[in-house]
């Protein structure tokens, strides 16, 4: 009972940086290492994109215009081309970063994905068999976001604001010839920066979960 | 094209008005016709089919009823009492009100056009709600030698239980409010309550602010028309015998009390429409009488000017002849149109002039003074919309105790027709100030309030709307930007909060106090004045500018020149903390551990020395304080303070924590807010404080003294303290206890002494022989 899991000190690296006396200019220096500009780009390309395909599966008509003897014929647009799949695809898309965690094992963009990382699986493997695992913060809080997937959603908010027009104009000029990712990252919000992460692929995943299914076993 | 209107007003409205009249609508007729038709021919049962014809056609004021129909009507009317709030409220108006009677026609216009807006929406699903009377109009007409004011409108008109509801009793939970709120504030007075009538519809009941008696007749599509009739004190209903002679809607008869005589004169009548009501959408008619130039050339005559005109050399004496023609002024009956109603949103913005925005405003909001700013504009796109958004000087006091559960006060109208106005989609809890309407034509018009919220092209409305508002808040000039902020600081600062999509918009209109001077200081111009190699945008926050202006932690930054933003509202850290950065220059909180300076290699240096001089001191002090705090450290942002409590990375500052603990509304035990209460501060301390480098020499030579220990403990607590924090679990006890002891020393007081005990038997004893002496005395007064 007394198992005191080690390895959950490098998750709060707050609590050992105690009595160390090394200057904390960052948040990087309490061990919260914040998503870069490519990582947020390509999360928010890949939400984004995935809304869209959503949205366009809707198939209704949206009449506009109104007139009292319906002489006039209404105005027609399909939903699939409309301003308003733009604006719902929009709206609230950097709240779907929430269901993301971040994933310390890994050291890359994959960092951030769905579901829960490697580490907290076992941690609460070990709480469900008994063990007493103290992690600094209150068990209630253990799956609540973490600093790092909370400011992403900001940063994903504040990429989305910025890079709105460019956003627009690939979804009313784009759509058909280049990749979202690629209009909006690469030629947009990375311009001349580092967009290196937007390749990267998270290959080792079946291995991994192949793996955790083991030590859980 | 006004005399068709007009005619074709007259043959579908006004049927039930006096023959005189409907000639007088038609054709304009001169005064010779009487106004008020003859009435005898209809006296006495003795009718024939031709009477009863004219009969209909008869003034609908019930004065001017048969003497038979009288008896009729007084036999048959059922009679009730108001309600005591209703009595209670008259009075309220009346007595609060009776040096500003005028607003009665306000009040009894906008009701009319409430009336017809609702009839208009209704045609809009059954066009055959209006085929009782094509026409939407009010008109007004003043008989001044009978003291009678008629107002009439062609809206949707009021059943019997309608006007036992509206016109009586408390039906409607708005009058109930209304009068909880007159009472609550009685200085309000009477602008107060000129300001609120209109909102909470008793508007009616200033009726009688000139009228002794007020007749009421009303016709509803589902109803045979009712005549109401008070005098203030009680009211009767009855069916009215003449028929359906309205067709539809409500003809108000005010018997005028004689002091209130002026408001019968056309002109009285013409300035209060136009101060009034002269952005109604309706036309609003006066019967009134101009003069009428006519020529009564006869035939001949004219003949001979036409052919006298072929010849030049006559012409001067065919100018003679003219001047022979009779001409004759005549008086002309006739409906006089008294309101430009063409929308002032449907013109071009260039063509409208600030006063005609400022009345609109004005007549939209009940507002007195001008608007802070405006917009006015066309949006294009998948829905087409006009809007035209005010941004009042002021907002209620009471706005955030409402926050988030009141409607916005946007207008929504669809083809000018005027849809709703309790409406919470079309703005943003945080721009619910935000006055004004709009006006799209795409919008589809099967429409109830529920359907319509639920439209999802209001989204596209409300993104664009909510664009142009922080537009016109960017164009607000300098020195009107300094009111708007004063009143709306609080709404731009939960925007940054609640509105991720609009965030970098409204931190350009976010304004702070900073140590720069004693001015705000916009975001950007902060940025433009950071220091070469400063990557952070610093702030501090706390309870009040004295509080932050001191603070030790903007100490050392401010010393070096750095700019330092003093948040002072309790809205500020959290606006700022979901604020991620400004310009592409990250904020950072100076009561936090992280904190980043620029510094060049010789203050590294010396800062390396003195980490390695204290090292004792911080590790003694880590020892001891471990129950409270993470760690110790020498300061990099201290000059002044000998130390000071930083919160950890994402732990409380000390104005977090105070601003949570005073929430009262929040769950008891919340983790959470127990988890970050509980948090451990990092200590920091001042190398150069002599009070420190005195403590360094005492921990090195004897770190168990007892004076050394109390220090330890007195530093944490005053560190605490300046830091923003309270002491909590007893610890101010604590200290209070330990400074009255050091004052002891201070004074010469004996460190053992303790307070002298009150003697208690004694003092009890006295208390009881008092009363006795007392009474003896008074015994012997006795």
């Amino acid at each position: 009972m007394i198992f005191q899991v080690t390895c959950v000190f490098l998750l709060l690296t707050t609590n050992i940086s105690c009595r160390d006396d090394t200057e904390i200019k960052s948040e990087e220096d309490v061990g919260v290492k914040y998503a870069n500009r490519c990582e947020v780009c390509k999360v928010l390309a890949t939400e984004l994109q995935s809304r869209l395909e959503e949205t366009g599966k809707i198939r209704d008509v949206i009449e506009i215009g109104y007139s009292l003897d319906d002489v006039q014929p209404k105005k027609k647009t399909k939903y699939q081309k409309s301003e308003l799949r733009l604006i719902e695809s929009l709206e609230g898309v950097c709240d779907k970063i929430l269901e993301y965690n971040i994933h310390k094992e890994r050291q890359d963009s994959t960092r951030f994905s769905k579901g829960m990382s490697q580490t907290f699986k076992t941690l609460h493997g070990l709480v469900d068999k008994g063990v007493k695992v103290e992690l600094g913060i209150p068990y209630e809080l253990w799956d609540k976001p973490s600093a790092e997937i909370t400011h992403m959603k900001t940063q994903c908010e504040s990429l989305l604001e910025e890079n709105e027009s460019a956003i627009e104009d690939w979804y009313w000029n784009h759509q058909e010839d280049i990749e979202l990712k690629t209009h909006l990252c690469t030629e947009h919000a990375l311009r001349g920066s580092d967009s290196s992460c937007l390749s990267e692929e998270l290959t080792t995943v079946k291995g991994e979960r192949g793996k955790a299914d083991k030590t859980e076993l | 094209m006004k005399y068709i209107l007009l005619l074709a007003a007259g043959v579908l409205l006004l049927a039930g008005w006096t023959q005189a009249q409907e000639e007088g609508l038609g054709v304009g007729t001169v005064e010779e016709v009487t106004v008020d038709a003859d009435h005898g021919s209809s006296r006495e049962g003795s009718r024939t089919d031709a009477e009863a014809v004219l009969r209909e056609e008869e003034a609908i004021s019930p004065d001017e009823l048969s003497v038979a129909q009288m008896r009729e009507l007084k036999e048959k009317a059922q009679n009730y009492t108001f309600q005591t709030e209703v009595n209670r409220m008259m009075k309220l108006i009346i007595n609060s009100l009776y040096r500003n009677k005028e607003i009665f026609l306000r009040e009894l216009i906008s009701n009319g056009s409430d009336a017809l807006d609702k009839i208009r929406l209704m045609s809009l699903t059954d066009r055959n709600v209006l085929d009782a009377n094509n026409d939407l109009s009010i008109r007004i007409k003043a008989d001044p030698e009978k003291r009678l004011l008629h107002i009439i409108d062609s809206g949707i008109g009021m059943s019997r239980n309608d006007l036992i509801n509206n016109l009586g009793t408390i039906a409607k939970s708005g009058t109930a409010e209304f009068l909880s709120k007159m009472q609550d504030s009685d200085k309000g007075g009477a602008q107060e309550m000129n300001d609120m009538i209109g909102q909470f519809g008793v508007g009616f009941y200033s009726a009688f602010l000139v009228a002794d008696k007020v007749t009421v007749v009303s016709k509803h599509n589902d109803d045979k028309q009712q005549i109401w009739e008070s005098d203030a004190n009680s009211f009767s209903i009855v069916e009215d015998p003449r028929g359906d002679s309205l067709k539809r809607g409500t003809h108000i008869t005010l018997h005028v009390k004689e002091e209130a005589a002026d408001y019968l004169q056309p002109d009285t009548i013409r300035n209060l429409v136009k101060k009034y009501s002269q952005f109604i959408n309706f036309p609003i008619y006066l019967w009134a009488s101009h003069t009428e130039t006519v020529e009564e050339a006869d035939e001949a005559e004219s003949d001979a000017d036409k052919a006298d005109d072929d010849d030049d050399a006559q012409v001067e004496d065919a100018a003679e002849e003219k001047r022979e023609t009779k001409k004759t002024e005549k008086t002309v009956w006739d409906w006089e149109l008294m309101n430009d109603n063409k929308p002032i949103w449907t013109r071009k913005p260039s063509e409208v002039n600030d006063d005609e925005y400022n009345q609109f405003y004005k007549s939209l909001t009940k507002d007195t003074s001008a608007p802070l700013a405006r917009a006015h504009f066309v949006a294009e796109g998948e829905v087409t919309f006009r809007a035209l958004l005010f941004v009042p000087r002021v907002q209620p006091s009471d706005s955030f105790n409402r926050y988030g559960t009141k409607t916005d006060h946007i207008k929504l109208y669809v083809r000018r027709v005027f849809i709703t106005d309790e409406f919470n989609e079309l703005m943003p809890n945080y721009l619910a100030f935000i006055q004004g309407i709009v006006d799209s034509d795409d919008l589809p018009l099967n429409v109830s309030r529920e359907t319509l919220q639920q439209h999802k092209l209001i989204k596209i409305i409300k993104k664009k709307l909510v664009r142009k508002v922080l537009d016109m808040l960017k164009k607000i000039p300098d020195d009107e930007y300094l009111a708007f902020w004063k009143e709306y600081s609080t709404n731009i600062k939960l925007g940054v909060i609640e509105d991720p999509s609009n965030r970098s918009r409204l931190a350009k209109l976010l304004r702070f106090y900073s140590s720069h001077g004693s001015d705000m200081t916009f975001l950007a111009d902060y940025v433009s004045r950071m220091k070469a190699g400063q990557n952070h945008i610093y702030y501090i926050a706390g309870a009040s500018q004295a509080e932050v202006r001191k603070s030790p932690f903007a100490e050392r930054l401010v010393k070096r020149g750095y700019e330092v933003l003093y948040l002072t509202e309790a809205v500020d850290e959290y606006c700022l903390s979901s604020l991620p950065e400004y310009d592409g220059k990250k904020f950072q909180n100076i009561a936090k551990e992280i904190f980043d300076l620029e510094e060049n290699e010789q203050e590294q240096e010396r800062m390396e020395a003195y980490k390695k001089q204290f090292e004792p001191l911080t590790t003694w002090l880590s020892n001891k304080l471990g129950d409270f705090i993470t760690r110790c450290t020498v300061s990099r942002r201290l000059s002044r303070s000998p130390a000071a409590l930083a919160a950890t990375a994402f732990g409380w500052t000390g104005n977090m924590e105070r601003l949570a603990l005073s929430n009262a509304h929040q769950k008891a035990d919340d983790a959470q807010r127990k988890h970050h209460l509980t948090q451990k501060k990092m200590m920091e301390i001042n190398p150069r404080h002599p009070l420190i480098v005195e403590l360094l020499r005492r921990v090195q030579d004897d770190p168990e003294h007892k004076d050394t220990a109390l220090a330890a403990n007195t530093l944490y607590r005053t560190a605490a303290i300046r830091s923003g924090y309270m002491l909590q679990e007893g610890q101010a006890m604590e200290f209070a206890d330990s400074v009255e002891r050091m004052l002891q020393g201070l004074l010469g007081v004996a460190p053992d002494a303790v307070p002298e005990d009150e003697p208690l038997d004694e003092a009890a004893e006295d208390g009881q022989d008092e009363p006795q002496e007392l009474d003896a005395d008074e015994h012997t007064e006795l």
